[in-house]
């Protein structure tokens, strides 16, 4: 009865194969960066448009090829994770540190002048939605909480930081139906500026899909109340965060997931039939509609294997349909 | 007595030109290839004024993956990018982790050929090689640090019994977990690579968030703690005071990250804060972390503007 039972919550939830964030950059495209830019601090020379139109390019279609259903241009030419974003908006590189467990080194943002302070521009997802005709969706990708706590700046002008943050937002919206907050600081329990946040995002009257992604680890509950609430699909970890995001799930529901069930950090291929399982186990919390991700964006693999886990998910997603 | 303000390098250094252009060769011919680097390496920080040296790691191609390509149980799929434009072949434990043959003590052997000067030998730790590396064996990391613990244990060995008077562990990855099982199962690990190892020590961490390793950190079993403090501009030299620091003193006081050449004011000025924290014979100054991502030029004016500092208040202490 329970398998019956379980078949017939798969039949009532539409599935899709979302990207997470990031994509490896194709090989061609690193040695170009490295002659242009160099391998030190100073980066962020001024890159061909053109160049950058090729790799992104070659990152949709692999995206297409694997079975995606909504892509990313794959954050190419972000330097410095969700960092990149203050770096946008008038802070200035100084140091270098490592976060989350990665080892990967981001350069720190610091605001010297609060007068600088500007609306960042994803000029690079603009670029990708002028070449990029083809029919299926592309999601741009941002972040505000995570992006200030990585930086160094008074605290206080967070709102101010935020407001510009969401007005980025809400130009994006006029490209693309889907945008995406990523914020793994809030596995964390990171909670300072957290309702200063919400409410910056409640001030706002988006005409689109707002997502909001939280990766590396679980959300406490009263996180996790306030995400779904608000937002039109909440991005959970189900590898680092399983146990306590699938309690989230059971207890308050959630209409749209986008379920990070396979490990964007280790090349070890996930088994099938487990991930079978673990989505059923979501499924049976009622949710409409299940975007199947890796649970955190892809730059931290090596190229194919970041392209043998998305082609998995798609199976996968035809096995569940 | 001891010797005030040594000088010294975390390990690697630009690599001469020539070794580009060594993958149609034969092996003797890239060996000796490889030896005439570590000759113009080690003449370069003789001449820069370096007291304790090592041969710029001019046979690594990188910290992890040259271990991991010399210990049976390890593949590497591919690369993945560290920072910037900087990447590396990641490797992955994919079977039981073993002893296959020697790992560094045949370049200190060749170093100890061609020079008086003190010898530090780096090796990368278990924790950092396990961290930094894929895992699809193990069923968890710290099962697979503790066997690599025990592999590196049996490298440090044989350097000692080669007559190796000082080893650092690298382990920048420990700066960047935040939890106390981890430093708990870093310290553990740092015990089993040391059991039996009874000559001068140290551990260099780079990179991270340092406030995450105080005050456990001193509880490791080394002599030295060695620290990047000049790429956050020193202020990380106020946790040490706030945590009674006593240990040897690794003081990283050169930015390896950017191309411009500290003056030897500068350099001064940054040894006598360290100073305000350790006595002048517990105090080790090197670079922030390896320099071969600076062009060799710079490298080398930089080691001298940090020996010249280092004299300089040496001789005012």
């Amino acid at each position: 009865m329970k398998l019956l039972f379980l078949r017939n919550q798969l039949a009532y939830v539409k599935f899709f194969v979302s990207s997470a964030s990031s994509y490896p950059r194709p090989e061609w495209f690193r040695r170009y960066l490295k002659r242009v830019e160099g391998l030190q601090k100073d980066l962020d020379a001024s890159i061909d448009e053109l160049e950058l139109k090729k790799a992104q390019i070659e990152v949709l279609e692999n995206q297409e090829r694997c079975g995606v259903d909504i892509l990313t241009e794959g954050l190419l030419i972000w330097h410095d994770f969700l960092a990149t974003i203050p770096l946008r908006m008038g802070f200035k590189p100084d140091g270098l540190a490592r976060y989350f467990e990665n080892n990967l080194y981001y350069r720190i943002p610091v605001l010297e002048d609060e007068r600088m302070l500007k609306k960042p521009v994803l000029e690079d997802f603009r670029i990708a939605c002028k070449i990029w005709k083809r029919k299926l969706p592309l999601k741009a990708i941002i972040s505000c909480l995570t992006a200030f706590y990585l930086s160094k700046c008074n605290e206080k002008i967070f709102p101010k930081f935020a407001e510009l943050v969401m007005q980025e937002v809400q130009d994006l919206f006029k490209l693309t139906d889907d945008v995406q907050l990523d914020e793994p600081i809030l596995s964390f329990n990171f909670t300072d500026q957290f309702e200063a946040f919400i409410e910056v995002v409640d001030s706002f009257d988006f005409k689109g899909r707002l997502w909001i992604s939280t990766y590396f680890g679980d959300l406490n509950r009263e996180i996790y109340s306030k995400l779904i609430d608000r937002f039109d699909v909440v991005g959970l970890d189900f590898v680092e965060g399983l146990e306590g995001n699938l309690d989230n799930l059971r207890e308050l529901g959630c209409k749209s997931i986008c379920a990070g069930i396979v490990d964007g950090r280790n090349t070890k291929m996930e088994n099938p039939d487990l991930l079978r399982q673990k989505v059923e186990k979501i499924a049976d919390c009622g949710p409409n509609t299940v975007y199947l991700s890796t649970n955190t964006g892809l730059e931290f693999l090596p190229e194919f294997k970041a392209y043998e886990k998305m082609t998995l998910l798609s199976k996968l997603k035809k096995v569940l349909k | 007595m001891r010797q005030k303000i040594r000088t010294t390098v975390v390990g690697s250094y630009p690599k001469p030109s020539w070794l580009k252009y060594l993958s149609n060769v034969d092996e003797k011919i890239k060996e000796d290839a490889f030896k005439d680097a570590v000759r113009a390496v080690v003449k370069d920080q003789e001449i820069a004024g370096v007291e304790i040296l090592w041969d710029g790691e001019v046979r690594r191609e990188e910290m992890t993956s040259y271990f991991a390509e010399r210990i049976g149980g390890f593949v590497i799929y591919g690369e993945v990018r560290v920072w910037g434009n900087t990447y590396y072949p990641k490797p992955a434990i994919v079977d039981e982790l073993t002893y296959e043959k020697p790992l560094v003590v045949h370049e200190f052997e060749f170093l100890r050929e061609i020079t008086d000067r003190e010898i530090k030998v780096p090796v990368t730790g278990a924790y950092t090689l396990v961290d930094w590396s894929f895992n699809e064996y193990y069923t968890s990391r710290e099962e697979a640090i503790y066997a690599l613990a025990k592999i590196i244990n049996e490298e440090l060995k044989k350097l000692v019994k080669a007559k190796a008077s000082f080893i650092q562990l690298d382990e920048p990855a420990l700066s960047t977990h935040s939890s106390a099982d981890e430093i708990e199962i870093a310290k553990n690990a740092v015990e089993e690579m040391l059991r039996g190892i009874n000559v001068y020590t140290a551990i260099h961490i780079c990179y991270g968030n340092y406030e995450r390793l105080f005050p456990h950190i001193m509880e490791f079993n080394v002599d030295q703690l060695d620290l990047e403090f000049a790429n956050r501009g020193f202020s990380d030299l106020e946790l040490l005071k706030e945590y009674s620091y006593d240990m040897d003193l690794g003081f990283g006081c050169i930015d390896v990250h950017t191309s411009r050449v500290e003056s030897v004011e500068e350099v001064v000025n940054a040894i006598k804060l360290a100073l305000e924290v350790v006595e002048p014979e517990k105090l080790y100054v090197d670079p922030d972390c390896g320099l071969k991502l600076l062009p060799r030029d710079v490298a080398f004016k930089k080691l001298r503007v940090m020996c010249e500092a280092a004299k300089m208040v040496r001789d005012s202490v």
